[in-house]
């Protein structure tokens, strides 16, 4: 479980002084399924001298953090009112409909995860979504299948 | 240093990056290149400007020139024509919203014109990665002046005195914060950035920290000074990349230049900043929950006191300000305190950036001086609502603020009017919605948010926001009782009291705010099980038949008009719609305004379908008679409840429809010779032809409906004699169809006529002698009819005079488009100041030309008369400017109370009025109104009438029939269709005779227009909890 890369991580936590929540970030970001497997936060929790109890009630209070596998991308469609004003129910119905998928929800393939998104402060282009680090903006459900088949797999 | 001819501002904020600035930015470096302007033009990239919508927005100096939604493409034209030429690309310049006129300059567009920004100042301005720029803008200059000339206690004092307050929501004066932590024991001491910007619609903060860094960071160096801290955080949603990035680059080009560090500026001074990420959660922006997710815990507020100056972070003394308080700082040091006060209010002074979203036409961040009122924000800086809708209300502090109801909108933008309404500033959300926007269900998604979002420490704040949630649930979905509005009241308040942070210290704050401002909207979904403005799906079959006063199942009747089944589809609107033909012709047509075809290209001609079903009907009268007889006629058996109308217009033959098929002894009372009220004396027979009126009014009296001509209740028969007589229950409907005139010189000249007055002489075959030249006066229907008849009449020249634009007229616009066909002129901006005359015949008028000023609380800018006087020669003018209730006689009589404007005060819901068993509906209650609208009322009487013998059970829902038809939402079309529009009488043919104008649909049309219908019917279950 890149446990190597684990490793160097702790260590350069350790040195730099850097915060937890960074270095929860920068685990999770080594794992393609999107999320921080327990195996990983026990050993932080031997390494660091953290109760696991501890860990968990920080990595599982963030919703970045997911303590469950995601899919390889991550769909997130802004919930807030701007955005709600706007597409927001479309998209997420349009999104169920292409890949079955409701929010929360992981592909059968791994291939996708439906998240709602925070408010990302592009209120005046909702409606807002965003694949993985990638941002959308006054997307309808037109433009919706063109966006997505980008991050399908051939 | 290089000096260039032309600076281009290439915006690139997460916004304009979003919309392509990047490859912007190189196509234009490409182009400059091939045209060898390398050296004469600078491309700069600078943070955002604030009107994300219209971006990318490219902004070149000297001349101030701002081009927006610059696609690559357009790069070529801005060089060779702009850069070569000097010659404006005008296609890429903002324009006034609606208009064509271009507004070249920044200074010139509404939208930074009305605006104060000095927060913003930096934001669009300079390049963020450039430290110099900042400097070069006065940058630094307050921290060296904090460092050199002043005490830490002098800078908490300047701070103090400026009035300056925490701009993250609460409000709490920053030099009190400051203070106390200064003055606390502990150290080392920490000052904190809360750059954790979660509040729903709003991004201030992000576009600070992306476009102006450096004035943040010089805040915190200003204020660690004060405090005495040598350490610092900026704790940034992880949610702002490219925020994160510029602020981390900011602090390393600070430190190389001495700037933050160690002996900062040689004053021997240090302080030092890290950057803090969240992990996505709303409540870590409460300042104790931040403190702990800097800790690295669970971002869980504690219970205050002891507050954060006292023991924050580490246990240690720790000031956390907002990232706009922040970048206020240099600002006050830098100016001064008096400079700041100079702006905003006594207790709000200084400027408030506010996040405007929604429904209005300039979205984006503004910054105005506090106490500015909202109607300037939303019209003057916003450009008013799109489409022309109306201004339902504003939002203000995202999910712990509150709603401005549209009848506010002159509340002033400060942290005091706002509390005294019950929204609040919070970090400056403001979100405009018009009427598509169904307040409970903002409500419900505001609670969704914060039940979501609460870290489930404290139980008030978890259970009671879910326990808020289910009875906006159930409100939303018809099964709300009257008595969840004191219980929503009650459970807002104990989890506002009892709560442990701010998170649900002001969570039911939406719906407490909603329920004060629209306690009406909230009692219609309960009572009348209705949502008016269409969005609580369970409530309403389709948007179409939500929006129609009388309920028509439109859907229905449209698909079974496509499968050729036209008798279903007649029963189908005949259900709900006892004059279809006169509707067909007359309707205002709410239902194609909301049609969600208009998302697509245009609404389904739901009328004209309307209409063509109708009269295929009425002329196969004889085999829709044997369709009856197979099918039988429901109709509840008769009863020995008699009741009374008064007026025979739509509200009163309608209820007189209903009631009969409830089986009710109807008698509808008629002061003139003929029924049908305004239908028959006030539209002229080319619109509505009076052979189809009859036909309707004969289907009713067939019902066995009694209507006695001539007979005026309180002079013929009073109130009185009816009840002897054995009527249980009388319905006023008498209308409003007494005309308007105006008070100006001239008035009562021969030859000047009212509207209503004349269109009832025509309407009566009177001979009437019209003159050669008429002028009509107003905007309405009444307007446009007068005109059009007075034309069929024989007049050589109609004008009709209006003091506002066009696009205002209030009369249907198909028949403004008609009257030009017809050549009738059009005098706009033009109001009357006296009539002339000369023997006592009217000669001329005289008018006043009017410009468009301030906008009025609709939204509408008003008509101001100028200098500028104009006669107009004529012999007849014909004033339709409104129409009022005649009170004289059987109003004033029988005693029922009025309201000021004449209009008959009854409870909305019922139509009680003051005197028991006595109703009133349509116009008298309305004010002058529809006829759709009308008829609504007269339905809703006969529901009342039924409720009341028969106890509240619906028996009119038994009178339906369920019929068979596809139910499945149509394949999508390759190529979309257009709208189809019936035939019309040409031009010629028409205007000398008062035949029919618009044709019905022809078969093969309808069909068309039908399958253009999306099915809004047509709906998934789904299992809401």
């Amino acid at each position: 479980m890149k446990n190597e890369e684990v490793g160097q991580l702790i260590r350069e936590y350790k040195e730099t002084g850097e915060p937890l929540l960074t270095l929860l970030h920068k685990i999770q970001n080594l794992f393609s399924d999107n999320y921080l497997p327990a195996e990983v936060l026990k050993t932080v929790s031997k390494e660091l001298k953290i109760p696991v109890s501890s860990l968990y009630s920080t990595a599982s209070f963030y919703s970045m953090f997911s303590l469950k596998p995601r899919g390889k991308h991550i769909i997130k469609i802004c919930s807030s009112p701007p955005c709600k004003l706007e597409e927001y129910d479309s998209l997420v119905e349009a999104i169920s409909e292409k890949l079955n998928l409701g929010i929360g929800e992981t592909t059968c393939d791994g291939q996708f995860t439906l998240e709602e998104q925070s408010c990302l402060g592009l209120c005046s282009l909702a409606s807002v979504m965003m694949v993985d680090s990638d941002i959308y903006k006054n997307v309808t459900v037109t433009q919706l299948p063109e966006i997505l088949d980008a991050y399908m797999e051939e | 240093m290089k000096l260039f001819r032309i600076h281009a501002l290439v915006c690139a904020g997460t916004g304009c990056i979003s919309s392509g600035s990047k490859t912007l930015e190189e196509a234009l470096n490409e182009q400059l290149q091939n045209y060898n302007l390398s050296d004469e033009v600078q491309v700069i990239e600078t943070g955002c400007r604030g009107a994300c919508e219209q971006g990318p927005l490219i902004l070149i100096y000297p001349e101030g020139v701002i081009y927006r939604k610059v696609g690559t493409e357009d790069i070529k034209d801005i060089v060779e024509e702009h850069f070569l030429k000097g010659r404006l690309v005008e296609r890429l310049l903002f324009t006034e919203p609606g208009k064509d006129q271009v507004i070249p300059t920044i200074d010139e567009v509404p939208f930074f014109k009305k605006q104060a920004r000095f927060v913003l100042q930096n934001c669009g301005t300079i390049d963020p990665y450039k430290i110099e720029e900042y400097i070069a803008r006065d940058g630094y200059f307050a921290l060296a002046k904090a460092l050199y000339e002043m005490s830490p206690q002098q800078v908490i004092e300047e701070i103090k005195t400026s009035g300056l307050r925490g701009r993250g929501g609460a409000g709490f004066p920053t030099g009190l914060k400051w203070e106390f932590c200064s003055k606390a024991e502990g150290s080392p001491k920490y000052i904190i950035c809360n750059a954790d910007e979660g509040d729903p619609g709003a991004f201030m903060d992000r576009s600070i920290l992306e476009g102006s860094s450096y004035s943040v960071i010089e805040g915190m160096t200003i204020a660690a000074y004060a405090i005495g801290a040598t350490k610092g955080y900026v704790y940034v949603r992880a949610e702002y990349p490219l925020a994160i990035e510029r602020m981390e680059w900011a602090i390393k080009e600070a430190k190389n230049k001495g700037l933050l560090g160690s002996n900062i500026l040689n004053s021997g001074f240090n302080f030092d900043i890290e950057i803090r990420i969240g992990a996505g959660a709303f409540v870590c922006g409460e300042e104790t929950a931040l403190l702990a997710s800097i800790e690295g815990k669970r971002g869980e507020p504690r219970p205050r006191p002891p507050y954060p100056a006292q023991k924050g972070l580490w246990d240690k003394p720790t000031v956390i300000n907002n990232v706009e308080t922040l970048a206020n700082i240099p600002l006050i040091i830098f100016h001064g305190f008096q400079w700041f006060r100079s702006m905003g209010t006594e207790k709000s002074p200084g400027t408030k950036v506010f996040a405007l979203a929604g429904k209005v036409n300039n979205s984006g961040l503004v910054e105005i001086p506090m106490g500015l009122p909202l109607k300037d924000v939303i019209y003057e800086i916003g450009g008013g609502i799109p489409k022309g809708e109306k201004f339902k209300a504003a939002l203000t502090g995202g999910p712990s603020g509150g709603v401005i109801p549209s009848h506010m909108i002159n509340t002033p933008l400060d942290f005091e009017s706002l509390a005294a309404i019950g929204a609040i500033m919070g970090s400056g959300g403001l979100i405009v919605v018009d009427n598509s926007s169904c307040m409970v269900d903002l409500a419900k998604f505001f609670l969704t948010f914060t039940a979501d979002e609460s870290c489930g420490k404290c139980p008030p704040c978890r259970v009671g926001t879910r326990e808020l949630l289910k009875i906006l649930n159930r409100i939303t979905r018809g099964q709300g009782k009257l008595e969840d509005l004191d219980l929503i009241e009650s459970i807002g308040l104990m989890i506002k009291q009892t709560s442990l942070c701010g998170l649900g210290q002001t969570a039911p704050n939406p719906v407490l705010s909603t329920l004060k401002h629209f306690r009406k909207e909230y009692e219609t979904h309960i009572i009348d099980k209705r949502c008016p403005a269409g969005v609580c799906d369970s409530l309403m079959i389709s948007p179409c038949e939500n929006e129609c006063p009388i309920n028509l199942n439109v859907p229905a009747y449209l698909q079974l008009c496509l499968e050729g089944k036209i008798f279903d589809a007649y029963s189908v609107i005949i259900e709900e719609n006892p004059l279809p033909a006169i509707c067909g012709r007359v309707c205002h047509r709410p239902c194609e305004h909301v049609c969600r075809r208009n998302q697509v290209d245009t609404p389904v001609a739901i009328d004209d379908v309307k209409r063509y079903i109708v009269d295929y009907v009425y002329s196969h009268w004889d085999e829709y008679q044997l369709y009856l007889k197979e099918r039988g006629v429901k109709k509840l058996a008769s009863n020995n409840h008699r009741v009374a109308i008064v007026g025979s217009g739509p509200a009163g033959l309608t209820a007189g429809y209903f009631l009969a098929k409830l089986g009710y002894k109807v008698t509808i009372f008629e002061a003139k010779s003929e029924a049908g009220g305004m239908l028959r004396y006030a539209i002229p027979e080319y619109r509505l032809p009076k052979e189809i009126l009859r036909k309707e009014i004969k289907n009713i009296t067939d019902l066995g409906v009694d209507i006695k001509l001539n007979t005026k209740i309180g002079i013929d028969i009073s109130l009185e004699e009816l009840k002897r007589e054995g009527y249980a229950a009388v319905l006023v409907a008498i209308g409003a169809s007494k005309g308007q005139t105006l008070k100006i010189d001239g008035s009562n000249l021969n030859g000047v006529w009212s509207g209503l007055e004349f269109l009832d002489k025509v309407n009566s075959n009177e001979t009437i002698v019209i003159g050669e030249r008429v002028v009509v006066i107003g905007g309405g229907n009444v307007a446009i009819d007068a005109a059009r008849s007075s034309l069929r009449l024989g007049a050589k020249e109609v004008t009709i005079l209006y003091r506002r634009e066009k696009e205002d007229m209030p009369a249907d616009h198909r028949e403004i488009e008609e009257a030009e066909h017809e050549g009738i002129n059009f005098i706009l901006l033009g109001a009357p100041t006296s009539i002339v005359g000369e023997n006592g015949k009217v000669t001329a008028i005289k008018y006043a030309k009017m410009t468009l000023g301030y906008f009025d609380d609709n939204g509408r800018r008003v008509p101001i008369a100028t200098n500028e006087e104009i006669l107009k020669y004529c012999d007849t003018v014909i004033l339709a400017v409104g129409q009022s209730i005649e009170t004289e006689g059987l109003l004033m009589e029988i005693g029922i109370q009025l309201a000021k404007n004449g209009q008959v005060i009854v409870n909305h819901h019922t139509l009680e009025s003051s005197i028991p068993m006595v109703y009133a509906g349509g116009d008298v209650v309305t004010g002058p109104a529809t006829v759709s609208g009308s008829m609504s009322q007269g339905k809703r009487f006969a529901k009342t009438i039924d409720a009341f013998f028969n106890g509240g059970e619906d028996r009119l829902s038994q009178l339906k029939t369920v019929y068979d038809f596809a139910f499945a939402i149509p394949p999508e079309e390759e190529v979309p269709v257009k709208r189809q529009e019936p035939e019309m009488l040409s031009s010629a043919k028409r205007i000398s005779n008062f035949k029919e104008v618009v044709k019905s649909f022809n078969s093969k049309q309808v069909i068309t227009e039908c399958g253009r219908c999306l099915r809004c019917d047509v709906k998934e279950v789904t299992d809401e909890e």
